[in-house]
């Protein structure tokens, strides 16, 4: 299973971190932690299938619906 | 079409809360004029998608509508009606960071994606019961049998309103809202019944708060209760987040299931092929979010002044985001006016954007999932009776007033 965020539309409000504190993680300056590694707008990153029911939770608490699975 | 439309008319119709089909009224003030002031709602409105969604991240515009609530009252009745107000400054909807960003963390502790999923079985239980009491009439209302039971069920379960009570809390919140969702000089009209209310309502929470803690439960109650008991959320606050979760979940949740099961009479086609395809469900809910978005307008209060797309805001002007109209806008999707139950992608914003976007969100989906879902396996004959759709006159909320149907229910 694939993870599309767009960085651009993310505002760094970190629910996702809550919901799929195995595939999100927020830095210690409070932002999503993918940031550090691009400068893309968006990212699509492989997540394992038995995180799939958190990952679900992810996309639809996030505030700016930044993120979908593919 | 666009050239003989009755901008003044329709304006005048809307402000009454008349204008029943408003999108094209939404359209062609989008295109003319954002924001616009209407002299009618004494508001700027704001109607084009990325407005709205740049409206509901910007911190000049607050959600503390208070003043515009103490600008509306006598000064006699600003002392004598100060608990309500009070009361109301304790609301989520009404709180900005940093106070809001806490009682959020206490609400988002329970009321997550999770409690969605938890809660899913609970709710097909309850929508068994609620179609096999309806298969025994021949026509139903889908509002007051089918629509109305649900979301009620499903927040008193949340919260943990004892079972039995829970049309006198309902009454009871319901007499406090009404003072909210008016403005202007009626408001003087509309406390004392609402404050009274509340006075009610303190009580009524005093006496759960007491049982829960004495012996506590998986529910917001006992949760919101321990918070208080150690100090942490104020009396006040506890009433005020209890009450406004009701509020908050109840007739949005109503209103989605109500206007979805119009919109799939109304487009039989795509109705039937929902019950072809009972997968489509998922984005079938999206849709009715999108095209009858439950609460049209998110309220804001102008912080400071400032200038947006060449007008001038004042501090303490009322906003009002359109998230209705915003779902129309063809610049986001295409044939925006057209009810498409498989629309993908549909980033529609009907539950808001930002910081206080909607966290009952996920429990709304699943109950919305699982009634329409559940309703047309069992009903799948069901033929709507009601010629045209009753839209009651408020300008905030899509809400149908009944939505009568016969269900040729086969054994
Ligand atoms: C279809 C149903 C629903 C719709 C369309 C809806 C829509 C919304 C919208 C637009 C907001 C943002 C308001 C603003 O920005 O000022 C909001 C906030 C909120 N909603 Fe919902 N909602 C629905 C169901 C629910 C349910 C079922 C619950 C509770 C279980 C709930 C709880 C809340 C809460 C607590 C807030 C305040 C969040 C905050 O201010 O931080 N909603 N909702």
């Amino acid at each position: 299973m694939k993870i599309e965020i767009d960085l651009l539309t993310c505002k760094d409000f970190g629910e996702c971190a809550l919901s799929a504190p195995k595939i999100f993680k927020m830095d210690e300056s409070g932002k999503q932690s993918l940031r550090l590694n691009t400068t893309a707008s968006k990212v699509v990153f492989d997540v394992l299938e038995e995180e799939r029911n958190s990952a679900e939770e992810a996309v639809i608490v996030c505030p700016m619906q930044a993120l979908a699975i593919q | 079409m666009a050239s003989d439309f009755d901008l003044k008319g329709a304006l005048a119709t809307y402000a009454k809360g008349q204008l029943f089909d408003p999108y094209p009224l939404y359209e062609t003030l989008r295109l003319r004029e954002e924001p616009f002031w209407s002299d009618g709602l004494g508001m700027w409105l704001i109607h084009g998608f990325a407005d709205v969604e740049e409206g509901l991240s910007d911190p000049r515009l607050q959600n503390d509508r208070i003043l515009g609530y103490e600008r509306a009252l006598t000064p006699e009745n600003r002392v004598k009606f100060k608990a309500l107000n009070e009361h109301l400054s304790h609301w989520l909807g009404f709180e900005d960071p940093p106070v809001h960003t806490q009682s959020r963390g206490y609400l988002k502790e329970y009321i997550s994606g999770r409690l969605a999923i938890r809660m899913k079985p609970i709710i097909e239980k309850q929508i068994q019961e609620i179609l096999t009491k309806a298969q025994s009439h021949s026509e139903i209302d889908l509002i007051t049998d089918f629509a109305y039971p649900l979301p009620l069920a499903i927040i008193c379960d949340l919260l943990g309103i004892e079972s039995g009570r829970e049309e006198e809390f309902k009454a009871l919140a319901d007499a406090i809202g009404i003072y909210p969702g008016n403005v202007g000089p009626i408001l003087n009209e509309v406390a004392p019944a609402a404050q009274e209310a509340l006075i009610k309502m303190e009580a009524f929470f005093d006496e759960m708060v007491a049982k829960r803690l004495a012996e506590p439960k998986d529910d917001l109650i006992t949760r919101l209760g321990q918070l208080a008991s150690e100090g942490l959320l104020s009396h006040q606050e506890m009433v005020s987040l209890l009450t406004f979760v009701f509020l908050a979940g109840f007739g949005t949740t109503l209103n989605l299931i109500a206007n979805g099961m119009m919109l799939l009479f109304t487009h039989p086609a795509e109705k039937e092929k929902l019950i072809a395809h009972p997968e489509l469900i998922g984005s079938a809910v999206e849709e009715f979010l999108r095209f009858e978005s439950p609460i049209q307008i998110v309220a804001r209060l102008v912080r400071e002044d400032f200038e947006w797309h060449g007008k001038q805001l004042r501090a303490g002007d009322y906003v009002g985001l359109n998230a209705g109209a915003a779902n129309r806008d063809e610049a986001i999707f295409p044939d925006a006016n057209v009810f498409y139950i498989a629309r993908e992608p549909n980033r529609h914003i009907a539950f808001g954007r930002a910081a206080h976007f909607c966290l009952g969100a996920p429990l709304a989906r699943v109950e919305a999932q699982v009634a329409i879902d559940q309703f047309f396996k069992k009903f799948p004959r069901a033929e709507m009776i009601s010629p045209t759709p009753d839209w009651l006159p408020i300008i905030s909320f899509r809400h149908l007033g009944t939505l009568r149907v016969k269900l040729n229910y086969e054994n």
